[in-house]
């Protein structure tokens, strides 16, 4: 099936309605086989400024010794493909947690979360898994890069686990894009903090997400070192047309994203636009 | 695309990664200890049980032997003929030789076909001499003599003497025969004749007292068969005698051997269990964060779990490999350290060890490494993001249910029984319910302690108060490894001590008989002079049981036990008198008679009394060479017939028998090269009957040297498990102590402190565990010394206070050995490793 390489195009989207409506299923993971669990949706309109992803009224409530918890409530957000969003607020505000849940890592207690056409809420953690596979990267402040795995096997690793081919080729090309060609063989541990990061930013593109979640990306970075990578990030997300949600305390950072969404308390307490 | 799994090139990668950090190192070799110690012990045991069967056999020259006072009918031979199993036969009875003026009373054993079917015969040329083995028997008309018949009959090799009406040349010496043990009495000095001959002597007549045998040899099931073909006929007149019933020694010194030796192999395997399921916990731990990134990057449970899976396997299968090929080069490395101790060939190995090896690795894979990896597809992608997001513990149930299932089918597979098996799982229960408690209460008194203590005690206590629940556990893990290593050590002391007190050191090894009164002096100073330790004489009279308080003693026995078959009560016996208590005879109810009795008192042997059903104060009216003599029961004793004295069932006070002949017996130990020595006695007492036993004594020997060996090999390998188990016991608490340590170092503590605490921590955590390992091991040795071994129950102080020291010296040095790093690395990288 041609979904994968089609992926990052949004008209391709519309082939979904086929696969699900009697085409025979391949062994390639894809939101027909998330359908075949939960048939509650099936979107087919075609988009030219898409919502990628969408909260309705989530919130996050968990049990404690002390009694309940509300991390986030009455959230309600639509974020457009190709935008970059940064999530902003001081700690303990939800933010982690928010975009935990945009992602698919978490699940809400309430409401209701669509990432691309796949409302996450009424997933179980196999199909959310499939969708992060398909269409999110993510990166992250501690890099979380497999440490027992070189740069070249972590950047192939997202394609592995979905069986591609080319994912050898695909790595190579995308590390020589992020200026780490000579360290391709490298562990983790014989890497300098900004060049994992720049191994983590490698491995998120290398997928052509539609979506990258980023946690803090500059978080364990020196100024300098962070600059670089959020120069890095923003030229890729660029090049790939990516939609970019970031948590970030960074304000440089957030000041050259298209949207800043602050929380306070669990809540959204402004949504301001970047000119 | 892949949804089963990761691809299999994945896979390798990760496993190959995993082994070459480290991280899949403890699991390998734990899985191929168990492999390895299964396999290696099974090789041996294997082997050795068929080389033992096979040197007990010769005790009885065959695999089985059918026996009986009565000629073996025809039918037993064709049957035994088409199950295709080899024959041969043997008379043996009484019978006077001559030799010109000469004349001796042997035991003949006239012996046909390919007599031995096992063992071998020995002879020589000239008597009193070692020998040499011989692979034919006595030609027709030629006959072969025990050494010390020569100077008793004043003959040569090539003289002929006279059995019966034959005239049979001397063309041998026999030194011995495989299966001359047996009953004591039967063992007169032995001629070995030609079965063609018998008839030629004219000594067997109707009445004459002859054993007939019928050796067979061949597989087990066809002997068995043929068991159970002629089992109707065998009664009442035909013994079926396997090695177990006609060395009853042999037999249990076997049962005990094989029962410790599987329990053995056993408690190794699930150390190695427990040391798997250790390691496997301590993976998935270190691989949470590495699950939550595969999640993010769409790993989905099910790929992670087939994932996962699919490592262990890979891992299991290197194990398994090695495993076996450990297990052989260990069992040919012990094999041949025997080797040049004892020169025994055993049999080739059969396949099923190596089988019993791979189950053994893969089970111990599924159930006691399998939950753990199982348990990998719940971590929650978020960790990767929230690191203090708890990982919820391994579903219990399905830890200790697997773990509980692996360890139940191992225990039935291995010992084939119920009972041990339920004893084991109980006695496990027992002592995790008993001794956690305890182990807890430990802890928490060490909290008073803690705070009276100073700088690394101080911070090892305050550790142990706050992983108090992880502490308990791991002093039960710690203890049970060290509980069952001496369980091990004492079972082995008891059993070897057990064995080797069958066969004392210089226990007697020639028996003199038919001593006259006259001879008595002389016989007695020639042993105390030439003979090692000499025992005391005792007068001999056969006589028979012709009343009970007055009533025909036959009468008697049908009354009161209702039995016609099997031992008699008028059976003629040996009976003594003696003035005072025999050494090794325990009274065991009455009283022994005073040195001055006037009366007639008789004593006897306590299960001799019981199998009559005879008791203190009863009458007992003996018929000794026509007179009448009674005697009132006033002691019971017990005997310790491996004490190679003369033994009496029936021992009466002086008054009862002195005025009747007698003639005497004694024994005595003789060192192999004064053999000599029994020319000299026979020489100046021709009349007298010694009977050799030192060859069956060597035997016996030989079969106890080689069982404990055994013992102590499968000690060594099972003391390997236990130690495999305290390092991975050690390796799953190292990350909490490391992160633990490398926070006190950053906040100031110095090398010597993180290093004294930790000495601390693993001394306190030793210590608790030797408290616990000695209560259990005692507990267990005593039900399994009862119930298993049915040895004496005894308490070993001796391990009190070896229980603790050596638990907290072990501890203590492969707790440091194992931490290392964590006093030598950096504290940042510590701490770096832990993000």
């Amino acid at each position: 099936m041609a979904l994968e390489a089609e992926a990052a195009d949004p008209e391709s989207l519309a082939g979904f309605a086929n696969v699900v409506q009697g085409n025979p299923p391949d062994t390639t993971r894809s939101v027909t086989q998330i359908n075949r669990r939960d048939s509650t949706f099936v979107e087919t309109e075609k988009f030219m400024s898409r919502i990628v992803v969408r909260a309705e009224d989530v919130a996050k409530v968990v049990e404690t010794a002390a009694g309940e918890l509300v991390i986030l409530d009455g959230i309600n957000l639509e974020i457009q493909e190709g935008e970059t969003v940064a999530i902003v607020g001081a700690s303990g505000s939800g933010k982690t947690t928010l975009l935990g849940i945009l992602a698919g890592l978490d699940s809400a207690s309430r409401g209701n979360v669509t990432l691309i056409d796949a409302e996450l809420t009424a997933l179980d953690e196999e199909a959310r898994a499939i969708v992060r596979g398909q269409y999110v990267g993510f990166v992250f402040q501690a890099f979380q890069l497999l440490a027992s795995l070189t740069a070249l096997e972590n950047v192939m690793l997202p394609a592995e686990l979905r069986g591609e081919s080319l994912a050898e080729s695909k790595a190579r090309d995308i590390l020589e894009k992020v200026g780490l060609r000579d360290r391709i063989g490298h562990y983790p541990r014989q890497l300098s903090g900004g060049e994992q990061q720049r191994v983590a930013i490698a491995r998120a593109f290398a997928s052509d997400p539609t979506v990258l979640f980023a946690d803090e990306p500059t978080g364990n970075l020196d100024t300098h070192t962070g600059e670089r990578i959020i120069s890095l990030l923003f030229d890729l997300n660029k090049e790939f047309g990516t939609t970019l949600i970031m948590v970030t305390h960074d304000t440089r950072l957030a000041e050259r994203c298209d949207r800043v969404i602050e929380l306070t308390a669990g809540r959204i307490e402004t949504q301001e636009t970047n000119a | 695309m892949n949804v089963s799994g990761f691809g299999f090139a994945l896979v390798r990668r990760m496993a190959l990664r995993d082994l070459r950090s480290g991280e899949m190192g403890l699991l390998l070799v734990a899985l191929l200890v168990a492999v390895g110690t299964v396999t290696s012990i099974s090789l041996f045991v294997d082997r050795l049980h068929q080389a033992l069967l096979l040197e007990s056999a010769n005790f009885l020259a065959a695999d089985r032997q059918i026996s009986s006072s009565q000629p073996i009918p025809d039918d037993f031979r064709l049957r035994a003929t088409d199950r295709g199993l080899e024959m041969a036969e043997t008379m043996v009875f009484p019978s006077m030789v001559f030799a010109g003026d000469s004349n001796q009373l042997v035991s003949v054993k006239a012996v046909g076909g390919n007599y031995p079917l096992r063992g071998e015969l020995i002879a020589s040329d000239e008597p009193f001499v070692r020998g040499y083995p011989i692979d034919q028997i006595p030609e027709p008309g030629t006959v072969w003599l025990d050494s010390r018949l020569f100077p008793a009959l004043g003959v040569a090799l090539g003289d002929v003497l006279e059995v019966g009406l034959a005239e049979l040349k001397v063309a041998r010496v026999l030194v011995t025969e495989p299966d001359r043990g047996g009953s004591f009495f039967d063992l007169g000095p032995r001629l070995l004749m030609n079965l063609d001959d018998v008839h030629a002597t004219e000594v067997v007549q109707p009445g004459s007292r002859i054993g007939y045998r019928l050796l067979l040899k061949g597989p087990e099931a066809e002997l068995e068969g043929l068991k159970a073909d002629i089992e109707d006929q065998l009664k009442p007149n035909y013994r079926w005698v396997s090695i177990r019933e006609s060395s009853p020694r042999i037999g249990s010194a076997l049962d005990r051997a094989e029962s410790f030796l599987l329990l053995g192999g056993l408690l190794g395997v699930l150390l190695a269990g427990i040391a798997v399921a250790l390691s496997a916990h301590r993976y998935a731990a270190r691989h949470f964060d590495h699950v939550g990134v595969l999640k993010t990057l769409g790993a989905t449970p099910n790929q992670i779990l087939v994932g996962f899976l699919n490592i262990l396997l890979l891992v299991g299968v290197v194990a398994i490999v090695l495993g076996l090929a450990t297990g052989a080069l260990v069992h040919l490395g012990i094999v041949q350290l025997l080797s040049s101790l004892i020169p025994i060939s055993l049999p080739p190995p059969g396949l099923r060890p190596f089988a019993l090896g791979t189950a053994t690795g893969l089970i111990c894979a599924l159930s006691f490494a399998m939950p753990a990896f199982i348990h990998l597809k719940n971590i929650s992608p978020m960790r990767v993001i929230r690191r203090d997001l708890g990982v919820a513990p391994v579903s219990q149930w399905l830890s200790y249910g697997a773990a509980g299932a692996g360890s139940l089918f191992l225990l039935i597979w291995y010992t084939e029984s119920l009972f041990l098996t339920f004893w084991t799982l109980l006695g496990t229960l027992g002592a995790v319910i008993v001794f956690g408690s305890l182990a807890y209460l430990l802890l928490k008194s060490g909290r008073v302690v803690g705070m009276q203590a100073r700088s690394g005690w101080r911070l090892a206590l305050s550790g142990l108060q706050r992983r108090r629940n992880e502490n308990t556990v791991q002093i039960l893990v710690f203890g049970m490894a060290i509980m069952l290593l001496l369980v091990l050590v004492l079972l082995r002391t008891a059993l070897v001590t057990e064995w080797r007190s069958q066969v004392p050191e210089q226990a007697a090894n020639h028996f003199v008989m038919n001593i006259g009164s006259h001879e008595v002096e002389s016989v007695q100073n020639l042993i105390d002079t030439h003979a090692t330790a000499g025992d005391k004489l005792y007068p001999m009279i056969r006589g028979r049981v012709t009343a009970v308080n007055g009533q025909d003693a036959r009468e008697y026995q049908k009354e009161t036990t209702g039995f016609n078959e099997g031992p008699r009560l008028t059976s003629e016996r040996n009976l003594t008198w003696t003035v005072g208590q025999p050494e090794n005879n325990t009274i065991t109810a009455g009283e022994w008679w005073p040195e001055n009795t006037t009366r007639a008192e008789a004593s006897l042997e306590d299960e001799y009394a019981e199998q009559f059903k005879l008791e203190l104060g009863d009458e007992l009216t003996f018929n000794i060479g026509g007179q009448e003599v009674t005697a009132v029961i006033t002691s019971l004793r017990s005997l310790e017939w491996e004490s190679m004295s003369p033994n009496f069932f029936i021992i009466l006070s002086e008054p009862a028998l002195q005025s009747l002949p007698a003639t005497y017996m004694t024994s005595f130990y003789l060192e192999r090269e004064n053999k000599t020595f029994l020319n000299t006695l026979l020489s100046a007492h021709p009349t007298i009957t010694v009977i050799e036993i030192d060859a069956l004594i060597a035997q016996v020997n030989s079969i106890v040297d080689r069982v404990t060996q055994a013992v102590e090999l499968v000690l060594s390998l099972v003391l390997a498990s236990g130690c495999l188990v305290l390092i991975a016991s050690i390796q799953a608490s190292r990350d909490t102590r490391m992160a633990e340590h490398a926070l006190v170092r950053t906040l100031g503590g110095t090398r010597r402190l993180i290093g004294s605490s930790l000495a601390a921590e693993f001394a306190v955590l030793g210590v608790f565990a030797g408290i616990v390992a000695v209560f259990g091991a005692e507990l267990t040795v005593a039900i399994l010394q009862s119930q298993v071994f049915e040895l004496g129950v005894q308490v070993h102080p001796w391990v009190w206070p070896i229980g603790p020291v050596l638990g907290g010296l072990i501890i203590v040095t492969v707790g440091l050995l194992g931490s290392r790093s964590l006093v030598n690395s950096p504290p940042m990288m510590v701490l770096r490793g832990m993000n």
